[in-house]
């Protein structure tokens, strides 16, 4: 059974670009909820919660595109990924990103339609966690093959060493 | 003839000293009746004054109604009394005196009433509260509390949620306990509300003193929560025969004491605002009481 391959390059930055776009709206978000102050005195724990979900995957694909940003582009020696591979990292993706930024989008029919009317928003963004942690998983497994594989001869590949920001990140 | 004119001369100088002491005495009996008379005026006006109070006083405040107010609290010494002065409000309003003239039996101010003409001719105090009583329920006030103050009363208001411009909460006027960050409808515009603005809120409780005695409210600000338990630890209605003896005189004011309460977020400690965002007047049309005041009228031109 033959696949289509498709450039680990082109992979990549089709990958951050949508984790680029997807974060600046969900921190922008953010920011102008904590304006309006809609978490009150729990402004700490939403941004808590919310950067861990992110930031350490756009560490790591900024430290990955940094590192090749140096070396010269060689064409001959481009590593290829399959296409199924790069669709199911990619739609995990997505689906990981539209949950979190659902997850924040949902607060107002979470204040509606709560039993408790003392139930925080913030409350709303922890309970979040058990749906997106698994989620959160199954991402990291996904691009971190593409993310830490580094070229080593020609149509050869090696994982980097375990130099993973998403292991480092905290769970809130 | 010697004899008789020994008795002539004799009877002469007699007469001549009758007519002298004659004359003497009514100068030294008017000078007495004079000095007696000053000093009962004397005596007669230290007794009014000392039973009667000050003339001014006596003026603005029947000695009747005093002493029954005193022997009232004398009576009662654990009435329910609101903290005098009261607490300094977001705004005041003076309800001129003009506004219960008119009629004088309760039937006609029952009538006046109907008609709007809102306290039209009340004359104690009894049916001044009737009266305001009335107002509140036709503004679908919900519950209110009776407090003893000097020489009147107090009647404090439920503490209710309002929107910006003084008009009660559309849906959830009573809601107080908690702040809802809840969408009122499904609308985008109210969707964005919530999703990026804090839940906020106003909250107004109106205290009418009915009282003679002039005030300057001051003390501790009046909080939220003191708010509530005023309606709640009141008495549910003027107790005993006092009201409806006293006078509603000229020497009695209504004010409106209007209290005032904004909370940005469920976690912080709503603020008394002081000034008011709006006027007296506009809180007291607001809150469809005093339909007068739609009209455009101040408190200083009522019509």
């Amino acid at each position: 059974m033959e696949y289509k391959l498709i450039s680990l390059e082109t992979a990549r930055w089709r990958l951050a670009r949508v984790w680029f776009i997807a974060s600046g709206i969900v921190f922008v978000t953010l920011v102008a909820q904590s304006v309006g102050t809609v978490y009150e005195g729990r402004l700490q724990s939403a941004w808590g919660w919310a950067l861990p979900n992110f930031v350490p995957t756009l560490a790591l694909m900024v430290s990955v595109f940094a590192a090749d940003a140096l070396r010269p582009y060689d064409a001959a020696h481009e590593l290829k990924v399959r296409e199924p591979f790069f669709k199911l990292s990619m739609g995990l993706s997505i689906f990981y990103l539209i949950i979190l930024f659902a997850t924040i989008l949902a607060e107002p029919l979470f204040l509606t339609f709560r039993s408790d009317p003392n139930t925080s928003p913030v409350q709303l963004l922890e309970i979040s966690n058990l749906w997106l942690g698994p989620l959160q998983g199954l991402v990291v497994a996904a691009l971190g093959v593409l993310f830490f594989l580094k070229e080593e001869g020609p149509g050869r590949a090696q994982k980097t060493p375990p130099s993973d920001p998403i292991n480092a990140k905290q769970n809130p | 003839m010697r004899d008789i004119d020994e008795r002539l001369s004799r009877i002469e100088s007699r007469v001549g000293r009758m007519e002298k002491h004659h004359t003497r005495l009514p100068l030294w009996s008017s000078i007495m009746m004079g000095v007696a008379s000053v000093l009962i005026a004397v005596v007669a006006i230290s007794l009014v004054v000392s039973v009667r109070g000050p003339i001014s006083e006596r003026t603005t405040f029947p000695t009747t109604a005093r002493e029954l107010f005193d022997a009232y609290e004398r009576q009662n010494p654990n009435l329910k009394r609101l903290p005098w002065p009261p607490p300094t409000a977001s705004a005041q309003v003076k309800l001129p005196r003009n506004i219960f003239g008119g009629a004088r039996t309760l039937q006609q101010v029952s009538e006046a009433i109907e008609s709007r003409n809102i306290f039209g001719g009340a004359r104690t105090l009894q049916q001044v509260s009737e009266a305001i009583e009335s107002e509140l329920d036709k503004a679908r006030y919900d519950g209110y509390a009776f407090y003893y103050v000097p020489y009147g009363f107090a009647l404090v208001t439920r503490l209710e949620q309002i929107v910006d411009d003084g008009s009660p909460h559309p849906e959830h006027r009573w809601l107080v306990t908690d702040l809802s960050s809840r969408m009122y409808h499904f609308t985008l515009s109210e969707y964005l509300r919530v999703l990026f603005r804090a839940p906020e809120g106003r909250y107004r409780t109106i205290i009418f003193v009915v009282s003679a005695e002039r005030f300057a409210p001051e003390g501790p600000a009046l909080t939220k929560q003191r708010a509530i338990t005023l309606t709640q630890m009141g008495e549910a209605a003027l107790r005993g025969n006092l009201y409806s003896a006293v006078a509603f005189d000229e020497s009695y004011e209504v004010i409106a004491l209007i209290y005032e309460f904004h909370v940005l977020g469920r976690e912080t400690e709503p603020a008394l605002v002081i000034p008011g965002s709006i006027s007296g007047v506009d809180h007291l049309t607001k809150a469809a009481l005093w339909p007068q005041l739609r009209t455009g009228c101040s408190p200083d031109k009522w019509c």
